[in-house]
């Protein structure tokens, strides 16, 4: 029986954990360089041009693959850091490099014809017309899909668009839909889009308040905990505002995707592989959420879904809670 | 299960030592020697973390009645570790229980799952925590082999402690605390930690001797007894 | 002398009533000195079936009125239906907007308007915009006076449009806020939408008024206002500037616009004109300064 066989696709935020990464079971790793060039330029954090020499030889000695994302917008007038971290991809020998911005695809088609190019979640392309451009006019071999589409409408464009398809399997969950959204800019004035950073860490500040945790990006209230209750990211998407004279979460609780449990819809949906989120995320984490994965992977080839809880991977969940998010329609 | 254990025996010792007030003027020299371990260690922590400058950082182990601070200049020594006093002003603080932080520091835990539990405090410049966070994530630092190669003989007893008959074990923990109560006495001194340390090594290597002698007698004994 | 500016009347995010929706598309037909309105719906496709059947109608009177009827399309584009209203919209016979990247393939050549929502942020993309058959692009929302007058030295025949009044789209989504406010979910909304004609006002939990949920859309609470840039935005090359309809006077808005760039009015009268039509909302143009989107450069600014 040709079994189809789900790739594991894990991040890393540095070589420490890129290889734990790996030594847990991960089929590939996704990482970025240090610069606004990929959507994870947190301070510490991220490659520079020889560890990632060395973490891909690191993970090519064992087989496994690894991609560079450079997946935010070039700033206009500034183009060269992003031309340059794709040449340097491309030299380097990523298995594939994650683009999102159609004038950068643009580039890194030309330069480099024969390079694997992946359309990162950033594009946004949730639909087959839409993923059919970057196809035919970028030869883009696989879509990582926004957070914003259903098992249902997943399985549909899978056998629609001709290309590889991935999907976010676990981790933060962007409540909008991805590389379009301007809250945290409005805030903040740093971009997601092409500063590389949603809620940066330089905009937040935390107070103790009476014995409550208050949370401001920009100096605008985000949130406030009661002592003891569990807490998110500051992103404005998971804070608490006032609608109608009622507090609430109004666009997304504090919460994280897992969909171990929904894994073999997924499967059957046809993706080819499965995204962990969180290269912003501690190598503890990277080791824990992976392996995690890989076992509930293996017992779904095996015939044996269902025997890893979801309920394992609480305490890396924002809020401690967990959902499978727009996956299911009733989210919306 | 000595392997699943073994990484928590130092730093839980580190934290019973840190938890008992210490007079300040005793620990001062400790932290300067454990900045140079790490100097020695991780030379591109150092570089990294020296990228961060100028900046300081508090740290704040709730359950000790210490407060340290990390300072980031750009100078000689980029990377200092230090008391907190009361005045100290620093950019941020990161606060939570000694072993937490410990832990933290380990990559043994994920920060934003700490802080999400709540276990983990951050106040001021969160940019700066975050890259400090990430910077250690980055590492791989164990203390516990960070201090074993410094003490190097303490290694095999800390290691063998499961292993050995009850009595040795005991007399083996009584080494141990006595080593680190060495350790601790050393810090009272004002002299070269480095070369209280070369002092500390030799008296250790005796200790290895005779500890292992002790062993091999238990081992012995118990061999007979099984016969 | 001919004006440097064309005035625009962005698409329309609210969900008004089919009737009040007409009249308003009347009045501009009518009353407005605009050179160019969009119609169609662009936040919601459960939305359209309603004002739909009206379009042929108001683009009719708006076309004898002298003015250029653009058709705005759909900022997420998820399922068939949705996609074959876009396409629909490509067949129409008027200039349209596209708001996703499946408006590329669905307008097969013909030219268009790349819209807001469209992640335009540098020269190389403009330039494969204005490859693929774009006439315009109005700018995102982002944009700074750096970044536009950058894109405008590359922009070659193309023309470039600036949002310059109104509530900023800040972001789309799969979900509903609308719904879930009231606790409902998107497929059971009843269409609460329309009980906030100019969306629903989201607060900090200290009472600072900073976003507004319109249905799956979020926007900026304050409304941007550029009028007190029109030298920057003129001297730079953007040709067309984009007005929001809102809930207040967009006749008047509009008025006050078309005096400002004809020079009748100075930009500061221009702009205290605007603050006398809605003296509650907040002004910004952060993002234009290059700044978070809510700073405010004008007259009241700190």
């Amino acid at each position: 029986m040709n079994e189809p066989y789900l790739e594991l696709v894990c991040p890393a935020g540095t070589p420490a954990a890129l290889r734990a990464a790996v030594d847990a079971g991960a089929d590939t790793v996704y990482c970025g360089f240090r610069d606004e060039t990929n959507a994870r330029n947190f301070p510490g954090l991220n490659f520079d041009r020889r560890e990632m020499k060395e973490g891909i030889a690191y993970a090519h000695a064992k087989g496994r693959k690894v991609l560079i994302a450079i997946n935010t917008f070039p700033k206009a007038g500034n183009a060269a850091p992003w031309h340059k971290a794709v040449d340097d991809a491309h030299s380097l020998g990523a298995d594939a490099i994650i683009l999102a911005d159609i004038g950068l695809l643009d580039y890194a088609r030309r330069a480099h014809p024969a390079q694997r190019l992946h359309l990162s979640v950033q594009a946004a392309a949730s639909n087959a017309q839409a993923i059919g451009f970057y196809r035919d006019r970028f030869d883009v071999k696989r879509v990582v899909l926004p957070r914003v589409l259903t098992v249902d409408e997943i399985a549909k464009l899978t056998s629609e668009v001709g290309v590889e398809t991935e999907v976010f399997a676990f981790g933060g969950l962007c409540v909008m839909a991805e590389g379009r959204c301007a809250l945290s800019s409005y805030l903040t004035g740093t971009s997601p889009n092409s500063q590389g950073a949603c809620a940066p860490a330089s905009h937040v500040r935390y107070d103790e308040v009476d014995g409550k945790l208050m949370s401001r990006l920009g100096g605008i209230t985000i949130n406030s905990f009661e002592k003891n209750e569990p807490a998110g990211y500051p992103t404005p998407c998971k804070g608490r505002f006032v609608a109608d004279g009622k507090v609430s979460y109004l666009f997304e609780d504090p919460v994280s995707l897992n969909t171990i449990d929904i894994l073999p819809q997924l499967k059957a949906a046809g993706v080819t592989a499965l995204k962990i989120e969180g290269r912003q995320r501690g190598r503890a984490y990277v080791a824990e959420v992976v392996g995690t994965f890989r076992r509930a992977i293996d017992q779904l080839a095996g015939g044996h879904a269902g025997m890893v809880a979801a309920k394992s991977l609480d305490q890396h969940s924002e809020g401690g809670r967990q959902t499978t998010g727009a996956y299911k329609k009733s989210w919306r | 299960m000595p392997t699943d254990t073994r990484h928590l025996e130092l730093p839980a010792r580190l934290a019973g030592l840190a938890m008992r007030p210490m007079p300040e003027r005793a620990l001062e020299p400790l932290l300067g020697l454990v900045m140079r371990l790490v100097e020695r260690r991780h030379p591109r922590l150092i570089e990294r973390l020296a990228e961060l400058a100028p900046a300081r950082i508090i740290i704040e182990p709730r359950d000790t009645s210490h407060r340290f601070l990390i300072d980031l200049s750009e100078s000689d020594a980029p990377v200092r570790l230090l008391l907190a006093h009361e005045d100290d002003e620093a950019q941020a603080t990161i606060s939570g229980r000694l072993a937490i932080l410990i832990d933290l520091m380990e990559g043994r835990i994920d920060g934003d799952s700490l802080f999400f539990t709540r276990e983990l405090t951050v106040t001021g410049d969160t940019a700066l925590i975050v890259a400090l966070r990430n910077t250690l994530d980055g590492e791989e630092i164990s203390l516990l082999d960070d201090v074993l190669a410094f003490l190097g003989p303490f290694a095999q007893p800390a290691a063998r402690l499961v292993a050995v008959a009850d009595d040795v074990a005991k007399r083996l923990a009584g080494r141990a605390q006595e080593g680190l109560r060495a350790l601790h006495n050393l810090a009272h001194d004002n002299h070269d930690p480095l070369s209280e340390a070369e002092a500390l090594r030799s008296e250790i290597a005796t200790l290895k001797t005779r500890l292992a002698k002790l062993e091999t007698r238990a081992v012995k004994s118990k061999e007979t007894a099984a016969a | 002398m001919t004006s440097p500016f064309k005035i625009s009347i962005g698409p329309l995010l609210f969900h008004w009533t089919p009737e009040r929706r007409r009249d308003f598309y009347f009045r501009m037909a009518d009353e407005a000195p605009v050179d160019v309105v969009h119609l169609g719906e662009v936040v919601c496709s459960k939305r359209a079936p309603f004002f739909d059947p009206m379009i042929p109608e108001v683009a009719e009177r708006l076309q004898k009125a002298g003015k250029e009827v653009v058709l705005s399309t759909l900022a997420l584009v998820t399922s068939d239906r949705e996609m074959e209203a876009l396409e629909g919209a490509a067949e129409a016979g008027l200039l349209v907007e596209i708001n996703d990247v499946a408006g590329v393939p669905a307008v097969k050549g013909r030219p268009f308007v790349a819209g807001p929502y469209i992640n335009l942020f540098n020269e190389d993309t403009l330039k494969v915009f204005e490859g693929l058959g774009a006439v315009r692009a109005c700018l995102h929302v982002e944009a700074s006076a750096q970044m536009a007058r950058l894109l405008s030295a590359v922009k070659g025949k193309m023309e470039l449009e600036m949002m310059v009044f109104g509530r900023l789209p800040l972001t789309v989504s799969a979900r509903c806020y609308h719904a879930r406010a009231h606790g409902l979910a998107k497929d059971s909304c009843q269409y609460v939408c329309g009980f906030d004609a100019d969306g629903k006002p989201v607060d900090t939990m200290d009472g600072q008024n900073i976003l507004i949920v319109n249905g799956t859309e979020t926007m900026s609470h304050g409304y941007v206002n550029l009028a007190g840039k029109l030298p920057e935005l003129q001297e730079i090359g953007i040709s067309h500037l984009r007005l929001m309809p809102q809930d207040v006077d967009m006749v008047a808005v509009s008025k006050l616009w078309r005096d400002a760039v004809d020079g009748r009015l100075s930009p500061a009268e221009a702009e205290s004109g605007l603050r006398g039509l809605c003296p509650e909302i907040p002004f910004v143009d952060g993002y234009w300064q290059g700044r978070e989107g809510l700073a405010w450069s004008g007259e009241e600014a700190e």
